[in-house]
């Protein structure tokens, strides 16, 4: 029996497919504007030039020194078009560094597409080094306030990732905290999403919105 | 030319998460915090390599696991034992020789509140991203 965790990759598994990277900087006074009403993140988008939406990944900087994951003072999420950066600063400059990562089971389209990522490398992959294999991987619909979990059977707690429609059409990074949500801004449509990754599953838990929302999770070994 | 990419198992015209290293540490939770006061708890993991990425996960002592990134506030049942109507909340930070996660925990009451001692694993699965910068 192979230790998957200790190769390289394996034919097996899937892996995560980086399709565009975005890094720059932005002037939030000048190139933010609010995403809904009073008291509302601020937001910037960027076309990603494929027709679904990705996942996102950043992480971003006040000074171009110190990074913070998503979800700190700035977020990312994607929809059809756009790569979308909230903020909740309201003036100086993000420095930004943004993965957007491909959906498999978005939909059944599988479209042709142009991969950029946006830097000059030579080599994409290197069989010397690990790279995250994903065990299992789907989008389930889920009602308003509901929970589903996930079953494996897998040895130990795997790790995972979860992005959800906190809008329709909308694919957000999982967050969740109700009022004290940052993110959160449209206490009547904006639903949320946590999960907790366990010994035998994974629980997703789904709060807010007025009609069910897809869910997409990785478990990744 | 394009590429269809859906099903793909791996692909040499996209980058990948190049699973660099699998590092830990714990932060212990303990202690009182004061009324409309936090007390904050710092877990450090030194690593040398200037803007990286990772996957922040917190696990409590019953194997839970959560995804720090992205999720600001830790939710009730997951990996961190509320005393009371507390909040905790997570923020890893990057600089150029360590990932620094710190775990605040506030108080909103009018009466101080003993915590749960309680000991939290963190795991950053850290990444070689494709950035134009490494």
């Amino acid at each position: 029996m192979v230790d998957t965790t200790k190769i390289s990759f394996a034919t097996e598994f899937p892996i995560d497919k980086i399709v565009k990277v975005f890094e720059g900087t932005l002037n939030v006074a000048t190139q933010f504007s609010p995403i809904g009403g009073l008291g509302s993140p601020n937001y910037y988008r960027m076309p990603h030039g494929f027709t679904r939406p990705v996942f996102t990944q950043l992480i971003s900087s006040s000074d171009g020194a110190s990074y913070f994951d998503g979800g700190f003072y700035n977020l990312a999420f994607s929809d059809s078009t756009y790569v979308y950066i909230l903020t909740l600063q309201t003036t100086g400059t993000i420095y930004y560094k943004l993965l957007c990562s491909w959906m498999d089971n978005f939909d059944d389209s599988n479209p042709s597409v142009e991969v950029d990522l946006g830097y000059k490398k030579n080599v994409l992959f290197d069989s010397r080094t690990n790279y995250q294999k994903i065990f299992d991987q789907n989008m389930v619909s889920m009602a308003i306030n509901s929970s589903r979990t996930i079953p494996y059977t897998l040895a130990s707690v795997p790790n995972g990732k979860a992005y959800f429609e906190a809008f329709e059409g909308q694919v957000w990074p999982a967050n969740a905290g109700g009022t004290g949500n940052p993110w959160l801004y449209d206490l009547t449509n904006q639903a949320e999403l946590y999960f907790v990754i366990k010994n035998s599953g994974m629980d997703l838990n789904i709060s807010g919105g007025t009609t069910s929302r897809k869910v997409w999770y990785r478990i990744y070994i | 030319m394009g590429i269809k990419l859906d099903g793909v198992i791996m692909s040499s015209q996209t980058g990948a998460y190049i699973n660099y290293a699998t590092l830990t540490t714990t932060i212990s939770i303990s202690g009182t915090v004061p009324s409309f006061d936090v007390l904050n708890f710092d877990g450090t993991i030194p690593y040398g390599r200037g803007n990286s990425i990772a996957d922040v996960y917190l696990q409590s002592v019953n194997g839970n696991k959560v995804l720090a990134n992205n999720m600001q506030r830790i939710p009730s049942g997951t990996v961190y034992t509320f005393a009371g109507s507390e909040t905790c909340s997570v923020v890893t930070t990057y600089t150029n020789v360590a990932i620094n996660i710190e775990i605040t925990i506030f108080n909103g009451s009018v009466s101080s509140l003993p915590l749960i001692s309680q000991t939290i694993s963190v795991s950053a699965v850290i990444y070689d991203a494709p950035f134009s910068s490494l």
